[in-house]
Protein backbone atom coordinates (compact mmCIF):
# COMPACT_ATOMS: atom_id res chain seq x y z
CA UNK A 1 0.00 0.00 0.00
CA UNK A 2 2.96 2.43 0.29
CA UNK A 3 3.21 5.00 -2.46
CA UNK A 4 6.70 5.38 -3.69
CA UNK A 5 8.60 8.26 -5.39
CA UNK A 6 7.95 9.43 -8.71
CA UNK A 7 3.67 8.38 -8.42
CA UNK A 8 2.79 12.22 -6.42
CA UNK A 9 3.36 15.73 -8.06
CA UNK A 10 4.95 18.52 -5.94
CA UNK A 11 1.50 20.25 -5.93
CA UNK A 12 0.58 16.80 -3.58
CA UNK A 13 3.78 16.29 -1.22
CA UNK A 14 4.79 19.40 -0.60
CA UNK A 15 1.25 20.45 1.25
CA UNK A 16 1.49 16.61 2.44
CA UNK A 17 4.60 17.35 3.99
CA UNK A 18 3.93 20.79 5.36
CA UNK A 19 0.30 18.99 7.07
CA UNK A 20 2.59 15.99 8.24
CA UNK A 21 4.79 17.92 9.76
CA UNK A 22 2.77 19.95 11.93
CA UNK A 23 0.97 16.15 12.70
CA UNK A 24 4.36 14.99 13.78
CA UNK A 25 4.79 17.84 15.78
CA UNK A 26 1.83 17.25 17.56
CA UNK A 27 2.19 13.87 18.17
CA UNK A 28 5.63 14.31 19.46
CA UNK A 29 4.57 17.03 22.27
CA UNK A 30 1.71 13.61 22.84
CA UNK A 31 4.22 11.77 23.30
CA UNK A 32 6.80 13.29 25.74
CA UNK A 33 3.67 14.58 27.94
CA UNK A 34 1.99 11.12 28.18
CA UNK A 35 4.34 8.22 27.27
CA UNK A 36 6.29 6.77 30.18
CA UNK A 37 9.09 4.43 30.33
CA UNK A 38 6.73 1.55 31.15
CA UNK A 39 4.66 1.68 27.84
CA UNK A 40 7.94 1.87 25.43
CA UNK A 41 9.16 -1.17 25.51
CA UNK A 42 5.58 -2.47 24.87
CA UNK A 43 5.17 0.24 21.82
CA UNK A 44 8.66 -0.84 20.49
CA UNK A 45 7.06 -4.03 20.19
CA UNK A 46 4.31 -3.88 18.58
CA UNK A 47 5.67 -1.26 16.17
CA UNK A 48 8.48 -4.16 15.18
CA UNK A 49 5.78 -6.52 14.92
CA UNK A 50 3.75 -4.11 12.16
CA UNK A 51 6.84 -3.86 10.77
CA UNK A 52 7.60 -7.29 10.04
CA UNK A 53 3.91 -7.61 9.11
CA UNK A 54 4.21 -5.52 6.63
CA UNK A 55 6.79 -7.51 5.02
CA UNK A 56 4.93 -10.28 4.70
CA UNK A 57 3.12 -9.88 1.51
CA UNK A 58 0.32 -12.30 -0.17
CA UNK A 59 0.09 -13.12 -3.57
CA UNK A 60 -3.68 -12.21 -5.06
CA UNK A 61 -4.92 -13.21 -7.85
CA UNK A 62 -4.30 -10.51 -10.62
CA UNK A 63 -1.00 -10.76 -9.75
CA UNK A 64 -1.07 -7.82 -7.26
CA UNK A 65 0.52 -8.58 -3.70
CA UNK A 66 -1.06 -7.03 -0.18
CA UNK A 67 0.19 -7.18 3.39
CA UNK A 68 -1.65 -6.46 6.45
CA UNK A 69 -0.14 -3.33 8.08
CA UNK A 70 -1.52 -3.18 11.89
CA UNK A 71 -2.74 0.10 11.70
CA UNK A 72 -5.40 -1.01 14.35
CA UNK A 73 -3.79 -3.22 16.66
CA UNK A 74 -1.31 0.03 17.04
CA UNK A 75 -3.92 2.60 17.53
CA UNK A 76 -5.98 0.64 19.74
CA UNK A 77 -3.70 -0.33 22.19
CA UNK A 78 -1.58 3.17 21.73
CA UNK A 79 -3.72 5.39 20.84
CA UNK A 80 -4.03 7.62 17.34
CA UNK A 81 -1.06 9.80 17.90
CA UNK A 82 1.25 7.17 19.47
CA UNK A 83 0.00 5.00 16.43
CA UNK A 84 0.61 7.77 13.87
CA UNK A 85 4.44 8.52 14.98
CA UNK A 86 4.96 4.99 15.38
CA UNK A 87 4.11 4.03 11.96
CA UNK A 88 5.70 7.10 10.31
CA UNK A 89 8.98 5.99 12.33
CA UNK A 90 8.34 2.51 10.07
CA UNK A 91 7.55 3.96 6.98
CA UNK A 92 10.74 6.85 7.24
CA UNK A 93 12.79 3.37 7.73
CA UNK A 94 11.31 1.73 4.76
CA UNK A 95 11.71 4.51 2.20
CA UNK A 96 15.77 5.35 3.44
CA UNK A 97 16.87 1.76 3.89
CA UNK A 98 15.18 -0.76 1.76
CA UNK A 99 13.71 2.07 -0.82
CA UNK A 100 10.13 0.47 -0.10
CA UNK A 101 7.67 3.52 -0.40
CA UNK A 102 9.14 7.00 -1.38
CA UNK A 103 10.80 9.67 0.44
CA UNK A 104 8.36 11.89 -1.34
CA UNK A 105 5.78 10.10 -0.80
CA UNK A 106 6.44 9.79 2.80
CA UNK A 107 4.08 12.23 4.29
CA UNK A 108 1.29 10.68 2.34
CA UNK A 109 2.14 7.59 3.42
CA UNK A 110 2.51 8.98 7.50
CA UNK A 111 -1.21 10.81 6.80
CA UNK A 112 -3.07 8.12 5.03
CA UNK A 113 -1.74 5.14 7.19
CA UNK A 114 -0.54 6.71 9.90
CA UNK A 115 -3.18 9.71 10.71
CA UNK A 116 -6.21 8.51 9.09
CA UNK A 117 -5.83 5.16 9.23
CA UNK A 118 -5.47 5.01 13.22
CA UNK A 119 -8.24 7.78 13.54
CA UNK A 120 -11.02 5.07 11.41
CA UNK A 121 -9.85 2.67 14.01
CA UNK A 122 -10.25 4.04 17.12
CA UNK A 123 -13.23 5.77 15.39
CA UNK A 124 -14.83 1.90 14.93
CA UNK A 125 -13.75 0.67 18.03
CA UNK A 126 -15.09 3.37 19.81
CA UNK A 127 -18.42 3.08 18.06
CA UNK A 128 -18.91 -0.67 18.58
CA UNK A 129 -17.40 -1.42 21.80
CA UNK A 130 -20.16 -0.74 23.87
CA UNK A 131 -21.89 -3.50 21.66
CA UNK A 132 -19.72 -6.08 22.18
CA UNK A 133 -15.53 -5.96 22.52
CA UNK A 134 -14.39 -8.64 19.96
CA UNK A 135 -16.36 -6.88 17.51
CA UNK A 136 -15.03 -3.50 18.42
CA UNK A 137 -11.62 -4.80 18.20
CA UNK A 138 -12.59 -6.58 14.57
CA UNK A 139 -13.93 -3.47 13.15
CA UNK A 140 -11.04 -0.99 14.25
CA UNK A 141 -8.33 -3.22 12.20
CA UNK A 142 -10.67 -3.52 9.06
CA UNK A 143 -11.27 0.07 8.91
CA UNK A 144 -8.12 1.47 10.11
CA UNK A 145 -6.75 -0.59 6.62
CA UNK A 146 -9.99 0.28 4.30
CA UNK A 147 -9.91 4.06 5.45
CA UNK A 148 -6.21 4.57 4.40
CA UNK A 149 -6.85 2.38 1.07
CA UNK A 150 -9.26 4.61 0.12
CA UNK A 151 -7.09 7.90 1.07
CA UNK A 152 -4.59 6.50 -0.71
CA UNK A 153 -6.06 5.32 -3.66
CA UNK A 154 -8.38 8.83 -3.79
CA UNK A 155 -4.71 10.52 -3.82
CA UNK A 156 -3.13 8.74 -6.37
CA UNK A 157 -6.72 8.93 -8.71
CA UNK A 158 -6.16 12.38 -7.94
CA UNK A 159 -2.80 13.13 -10.01
CA UNK A 160 -3.78 12.86 -13.85
CA UNK A 161 -6.12 15.61 -12.89
CA UNK A 162 -3.14 18.00 -11.23
CA UNK A 163 -0.39 17.68 -13.07
CA UNK A 164 -0.38 16.76 -17.57
CA UNK A 165 2.44 17.54 -20.47
CA UNK A 166 1.74 19.89 -22.82
CA UNK A 167 0.45 16.82 -24.82
CA UNK A 168 -2.01 15.78 -22.30
CA UNK A 169 -0.59 13.05 -20.99
CA UNK A 170 -0.02 12.33 -17.00
CA UNK A 171 2.93 13.77 -15.54
CA UNK A 172 2.77 11.15 -12.55
CA UNK A 173 0.29 8.59 -11.46
CA UNK A 174 -1.24 7.98 -14.74
CA UNK A 175 -4.74 6.45 -13.35
CA UNK A 176 -7.81 8.22 -12.02
CA UNK A 177 -10.17 7.15 -9.48
CA UNK A 178 -12.06 4.69 -11.74
CA UNK A 179 -9.32 3.24 -11.88
CA UNK A 180 -7.72 3.44 -8.54
CA UNK A 181 -10.48 3.02 -6.27
CA UNK A 182 -11.49 -0.43 -6.85
CA UNK A 183 -8.05 -1.82 -7.88
CA UNK A 184 -6.69 -0.51 -4.17
CA UNK A 185 -9.41 -0.29 -2.06
CA UNK A 186 -11.28 -3.58 -3.47
CA UNK A 187 -8.15 -5.80 -2.41
CA UNK A 188 -8.37 -4.14 1.05
CA UNK A 189 -11.63 -4.71 2.27
CA UNK A 190 -10.22 -8.73 2.34
CA UNK A 191 -7.06 -7.43 3.69
CA UNK A 192 -8.71 -5.85 6.29
CA UNK A 193 -10.05 -9.17 7.39
CA UNK A 194 -6.39 -10.48 8.31
CA UNK A 195 -6.13 -6.70 10.42
CA UNK A 196 -9.26 -7.51 11.79
CA UNK A 197 -8.12 -10.60 13.18
CA UNK A 198 -5.02 -9.18 13.99
CA UNK A 199 -6.45 -6.19 16.51
CA UNK A 200 -8.51 -8.55 17.86
CA UNK A 201 -6.11 -11.15 19.20
CA UNK A 202 -3.47 -7.74 20.19
CA UNK A 203 -6.07 -6.58 21.79
CA UNK A 204 -7.22 -9.46 23.66
CA UNK A 205 -3.51 -10.73 24.28
CA UNK A 206 -1.21 -7.24 24.66
CA UNK A 207 -3.73 -4.69 25.82
CA UNK A 208 -2.59 -4.36 29.85
CA UNK A 209 -4.74 -5.53 32.46
CA UNK A 210 -6.43 -2.72 34.38
CA UNK A 211 -7.13 -4.92 37.78
CA UNK A 212 -3.24 -5.12 38.11
CA UNK A 213 -1.80 -2.39 40.14
CA UNK A 214 1.78 -2.23 38.40
CA UNK A 215 -0.02 -2.45 35.19
CA UNK A 216 0.78 0.35 32.96
CA UNK A 217 -2.38 2.46 31.43
CA UNK A 218 -4.50 1.68 28.93
CA UNK A 219 -5.14 2.35 25.18
CA UNK A 220 -4.41 5.84 25.01
CA UNK A 221 -7.09 8.76 24.66
CA UNK A 222 -6.18 10.07 20.90
CA UNK B 1 -12.08 9.41 -82.17
CA UNK B 2 -8.58 6.89 -83.31
CA UNK B 3 -8.40 4.39 -80.19
CA UNK B 4 -4.73 4.24 -78.25
CA UNK B 5 -2.34 2.31 -79.82
CA UNK B 6 -1.93 -1.13 -77.88
CA UNK B 7 1.52 -0.48 -76.50
CA UNK B 8 0.51 2.71 -74.73
CA UNK B 9 -2.77 1.06 -73.39
CA UNK B 10 -0.58 -1.56 -71.87
CA UNK B 11 2.22 0.80 -70.79
CA UNK B 12 0.17 3.05 -69.03
CA UNK B 13 -1.28 0.69 -66.37
CA UNK B 14 2.28 -0.61 -65.98
CA UNK B 15 3.96 3.01 -66.04
CA UNK B 16 1.15 4.09 -62.55
CA UNK B 17 2.07 0.66 -60.94
CA UNK B 18 5.76 1.93 -61.00
CA UNK B 19 4.93 5.46 -59.86
CA UNK B 20 3.08 3.82 -56.84
CA UNK B 21 4.69 1.01 -55.53
CA UNK B 22 6.87 2.67 -52.96
CA UNK B 23 3.15 4.53 -51.68
CA UNK B 24 1.55 1.29 -51.89
CA UNK B 25 4.21 -1.06 -50.18
CA UNK B 26 3.91 1.88 -47.00
CA UNK B 27 0.22 1.31 -47.06
CA UNK B 28 -0.26 -2.48 -46.99
CA UNK B 29 3.03 -3.91 -46.42
CA UNK B 30 5.55 -4.50 -43.59
CA UNK B 31 8.81 -5.24 -44.01
CA UNK B 32 10.81 -7.07 -40.88
CA UNK B 33 14.28 -7.96 -40.17
CA UNK B 34 15.46 -9.58 -37.11
CA UNK B 35 18.88 -8.97 -35.37
CA UNK B 36 20.87 -10.26 -32.56
CA UNK B 37 21.17 -6.85 -30.41
CA UNK B 38 22.85 -5.40 -27.10
CA UNK B 39 19.70 -4.43 -25.05
CA UNK B 40 19.22 -3.14 -21.56
CA UNK B 41 17.02 -5.56 -19.41
CA UNK B 42 15.30 -4.04 -16.27
CA UNK B 43 13.49 -7.06 -14.69
CA UNK B 44 11.16 -5.74 -11.62
CA UNK B 45 9.81 -8.11 -9.09
CA UNK B 46 7.71 -8.45 -5.87
CA UNK B 47 9.26 -8.43 -2.50
CA UNK B 48 8.45 -11.86 -2.47
CA UNK B 49 10.03 -12.57 -5.76
CA UNK B 50 6.85 -12.50 -7.86
CA UNK B 51 7.48 -10.97 -11.57
CA UNK B 52 5.39 -7.48 -11.57
CA UNK B 53 3.86 -9.06 -14.81
CA UNK B 54 1.92 -7.47 -17.44
CA UNK B 55 2.16 -3.84 -15.75
CA UNK B 56 2.29 -0.43 -17.81
CA UNK B 57 6.11 1.02 -18.62
CA UNK B 58 7.58 3.85 -20.65
CA UNK B 59 11.04 4.08 -21.16
CA UNK B 60 12.35 7.77 -21.42
CA UNK B 61 15.84 9.00 -22.92
CA UNK B 62 18.45 11.40 -21.21
CA UNK B 63 17.22 14.56 -21.36
CA UNK B 64 14.08 13.30 -23.14
CA UNK B 65 10.44 15.26 -22.73
CA UNK B 66 8.47 12.14 -24.40
CA UNK B 67 8.83 8.38 -23.99
CA UNK B 68 10.96 6.52 -26.33
CA UNK B 69 8.79 3.33 -25.55
CA UNK B 70 5.56 2.37 -23.75
CA UNK B 71 3.77 -0.75 -23.22
CA UNK B 72 4.20 -3.76 -20.53
CA UNK B 73 6.03 -5.19 -18.93
CA UNK B 74 6.42 -9.11 -20.14
CA UNK B 75 5.64 -12.39 -18.05
CA UNK B 76 8.88 -12.50 -16.27
CA UNK B 77 8.33 -8.75 -15.39
CA UNK B 78 10.95 -7.35 -17.51
CA UNK B 79 11.09 -4.11 -19.53
CA UNK B 80 13.59 -4.40 -22.36
CA UNK B 81 14.90 -1.39 -24.52
CA UNK B 82 17.78 -0.67 -27.08
CA UNK B 83 19.62 2.49 -25.55
CA UNK B 84 20.74 5.22 -29.20
CA UNK B 85 22.44 7.22 -26.71
CA UNK B 86 24.43 7.37 -23.17
CA UNK B 87 22.99 9.14 -20.30
CA UNK B 88 20.51 8.29 -17.89
CA UNK B 89 17.23 6.72 -19.10
CA UNK B 90 14.14 6.79 -16.91
CA UNK B 91 12.25 3.47 -16.49
CA UNK B 92 8.55 4.13 -14.95
CA UNK B 93 6.56 0.91 -14.07
CA UNK B 94 2.89 1.18 -12.76
CA UNK B 95 0.30 -0.97 -11.73
CA UNK B 96 -3.41 0.27 -11.42
CA UNK B 97 -3.22 -0.53 -7.78
CA UNK B 98 -0.28 2.23 -6.83
CA UNK B 99 2.75 -0.38 -6.89
CA UNK B 100 5.18 0.50 -9.59
CA UNK B 101 8.33 2.10 -9.40
CA UNK B 102 10.13 5.12 -11.06
CA UNK B 103 14.13 4.11 -12.10
CA UNK B 104 16.92 5.75 -13.24
CA UNK B 105 19.28 3.44 -15.65
CA UNK B 106 22.75 5.01 -16.24
CA UNK B 107 23.40 4.05 -19.93
CA UNK B 108 27.53 4.28 -20.90
CA UNK B 109 28.83 4.87 -23.85
CA UNK B 110 28.81 1.69 -25.20
CA UNK B 111 25.15 1.87 -25.02
CA UNK B 112 25.09 -0.73 -22.36
CA UNK B 113 23.88 -0.10 -18.36
CA UNK B 114 26.80 1.15 -16.88
CA UNK B 115 27.34 -1.06 -13.80
CA UNK B 116 24.81 -3.96 -13.24
CA UNK B 117 22.11 -3.27 -10.43
CA UNK B 118 22.29 -6.00 -7.98
CA UNK B 119 18.70 -7.01 -6.36
CA UNK B 120 18.11 -4.97 -3.17
CA UNK B 121 18.94 -6.98 0.07
CA UNK B 122 16.63 -9.90 0.79
CA UNK B 123 13.67 -10.19 2.97
CA UNK B 124 15.62 -11.53 5.77
CA UNK B 125 17.84 -9.10 5.98
CA UNK B 126 14.85 -6.34 6.10
CA UNK B 127 13.70 -7.67 8.52
CA UNK B 128 16.42 -8.50 10.71
CA UNK B 129 17.86 -4.65 10.07
CA UNK B 130 14.44 -3.34 10.91
CA UNK B 131 13.98 -4.73 13.86
CA UNK B 132 17.11 -3.93 15.37
CA UNK B 133 16.89 -0.46 13.83
CA UNK B 134 13.49 0.08 15.75
CA UNK B 135 14.33 -1.47 18.64
CA UNK B 136 17.47 0.65 18.80
CA UNK B 137 15.47 4.11 18.50
CA UNK B 138 13.09 2.93 20.83
CA UNK B 139 16.26 2.02 23.50
CA UNK B 140 17.55 5.25 23.17
CA UNK B 141 13.92 7.03 23.64
CA UNK B 142 13.30 4.96 26.73
CA UNK B 143 16.92 5.91 28.03
CA UNK B 144 16.58 9.14 27.44
CA UNK B 145 13.04 9.10 29.15
CA UNK B 146 14.40 7.09 32.04
CA UNK B 147 17.08 9.94 32.65
CA UNK B 148 15.04 12.60 32.40
CA UNK B 149 12.32 11.30 35.13
CA UNK B 150 14.42 9.06 37.80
Amino acid sequence: MHVPDGFLGPQTYLPAYGLAAAAWMVGLRRLRARLDAATLPRLAVVTATAFVLMMITVPLPGGTTVHVAGIGMLAVLFGVWNAFLSLSLVFLLQALLFGDGGVTALPVNALAMGLVGSLAAVGAHRLLRPVNRDAALFAAGWAGTVASATVLAGVLGLQPLLSRAPDGSPLFFPFGWKTTLPAVVLPHLVVGVADGILAMLAGRCLAPRPATAEAPRGPEAP
Amino acid sequence: MRAAPLPVVLALPAFLALLTAPVATTAHGLDHTVAGDHAVVVTLTYDDGAPFSFESCEVTPPAGDAPSQVGRTDRRGRVVFLADRPGDWRVRVVAQDGHGADLTVPVGADLLPSGERAAGPTRPVKLVTGVSVLFGIFGVVTLLMSRRKP
